[in-house]
């Protein structure tokens, strides 16, 4: 095959390879040579790692004595030798010097097919992002001016939609006030939906939300719709759901309608 | 017809390699050419099988691959046994040059042979895995073919991952 062997395989075979390659040394392949970086920027290299990468945890970690916030993402390997599951720390990377952004809380807000959706919030700011730590790519959501103050709510979630497979960032914003006696929660004098399609640019307003949302959990995201936990005003819970496709919510009723007095539903989960 | 007395014929075909070296082959490591095996079951495989893709050196050692596998699959010994077998065998055998490897993974691809096949890319991988660029291109003896000018912009464009 001469000196050259590597490059006269196939791209497919070459693919195949790369597909196998944890993301540091993928980082490292973009710059061995034009057309490994070509190759690895193809939609086809992208879907054939994910088939093949197993899940990842994503972990958080801030330094108290600066003023920066660290994200890293580890990869369990299956170590069929030693039978041990052991993890590769895939990325690290900070937060800060990738928004230009000063101190905040990092909390992810979901994670389709490699993509990682990000919210970074403090007093001053909140900002969310979407990136793939596989080829290192990432999208900075523009920042609105949307600080929410207490009682006021903010919920995000991240989806799929089923047809056109678009990926959205779905916010949802609540003007809350509160009953000054009880505390509880009175009306909602304002709320509204925006939706951000990557690949567009902007957000988008879809109008506004038929429901008091409770922030205690982030959107999960399943079959093609965002689930919440969300209340009516008189108190009962429902389970909302977001077609991600549609944009419609249709809010299904608790799995446990006759335990409400004594048990409330608390958050929501996925099992994958 | 054939009693369990009588020795069963074994049936055995032709491989002929690029450079025109012909290999003999049982029926039990020739099937698992896929690429030949509508050849082998439609009783087409006479007088000989040419594969154009494969020079001599790779095909032998494709066949030493398949004819292990073979022996030790039809074998009597456990399964447990058989992999661990297997294991040591493929170790071993991925035991070559980078220049082998990517040969024998091209002729695994051609041949149709999908746990070589799975076996060399794998192999392929851990080579490159965890090298610095310069090491990758050493080893598979490449040239850069990026400017000054460019390797920075693709560095710049990805600065914020390379911690």
């Amino acid at each position: 095959m001469g000196d050259d062997g590597f490059f006269n395989l196939p791209s497919d075979i070459i693919l195949n390879i790369f597909s196998r390659l944890p993301a540091p040394t993928i980082l490292n392949c973009k710059l061995v040579r034009k057309k490994w970086l070509s190759l690895i920027s193809t939609p086809e290299f992208v879907n054939l790692h994910l088939s093949r990468s197993s899940q990842g945890l994503v972990v958080f970690q801030q330094e108290s004595m600066r003023a920066q916030e660290d994200c890293r993402i580890l990869e369990f390997e299956d170590d069929l030798d030693h039978n041990d599951l052991h993890y590769v720390p895939v990325i690290k990377f900070e937060l800060s010097e990738l928004l230009g952004i000063g101190r905040g809380a990092t909390v992810q807000v979901g994670s389709i097919n490699g993509l990682v959706c990000l919210r970074t919030f403090c007093h001053e700011y909140d900002a969310l992002y979407v990136c793939y730590p596989i080829t290192r790519e990432y999208i900075a959501m523009p920042v609105l001016d949307w600080l929410v103050e207490f009682p006021s709510q903010v919920l995000y979630g991240f989806g799929l939609s089923r047809i056109s497979g678009q990926y959205k960032v779905v916010r949802i914003f609540h003007e809350c006030v509160l009953d000054p006696t009880t505390g509880a929660l009175s009306s909602i004098p304002k709320s509204e939906c925006h939706v951000y399609t990557l690949g567009t640019g902007s957000w988008r307003g879809i109008g506004g939300v038929p429901f008091a949302y409770n922030c205690r959990s982030v959107g999960q995201f399943f079959n093609g719709n965002l689930h919440w936990v969300i209340e009516d005003l008189e108190g009962s819970e429902l389970i909302s759901c977001f077609d991600v496709e549609k944009e419609t919510f249709q809010p299904f009723s608790s799995p446990f309608p006759g335990e409400r007095h004594s048990r409330t539903l608390h958050s929501l989960g996925v099992v994958a | 017809m054939s009693s369990s007395t009588e020795l069963t014929e074994k049936k055995v075909f032709l491989l002929k390699s690029l450079d025109g070296v012909i290999f003999e082959v049982e029926e039990s490591v020739a099937v698992q050419l896929e690429v030949i095996r509508e050849l082998i079951e439609g009783d087409c495989a006479r007088p000989f099988i040419s594969l154009y893709n494969v020079t001599s050196e790779i095909l032998a050692l494709v066949i030493e691959y398949c004819k292990h596998h073979a022996e030790t699959c039809s074998g009597g010994t456990s399964a447990t046994i058989a992999d661990e077998d297997l294991k040591t065998f493929d170790n071993e055998f991925m035991n070559v040059d980078e220049n082998i490897l990517l040969e024998l993974c091209s002729a695994a691809d051609y041949l149709d042979i999908k746990s070589l096949f799975e076996l060399t890319c794998r192999t392929l991988a851990s080579l490159i895995k965890d090298r610095t660029i310069i090491e990758v291109r050493k080893m598979f003896n490449v040239e850069n073919d990026f400017s000054v000018v460019e390797e920075k912009a693709v560095r710049k464009e990805f600065a914020w991952a390379f911690k």
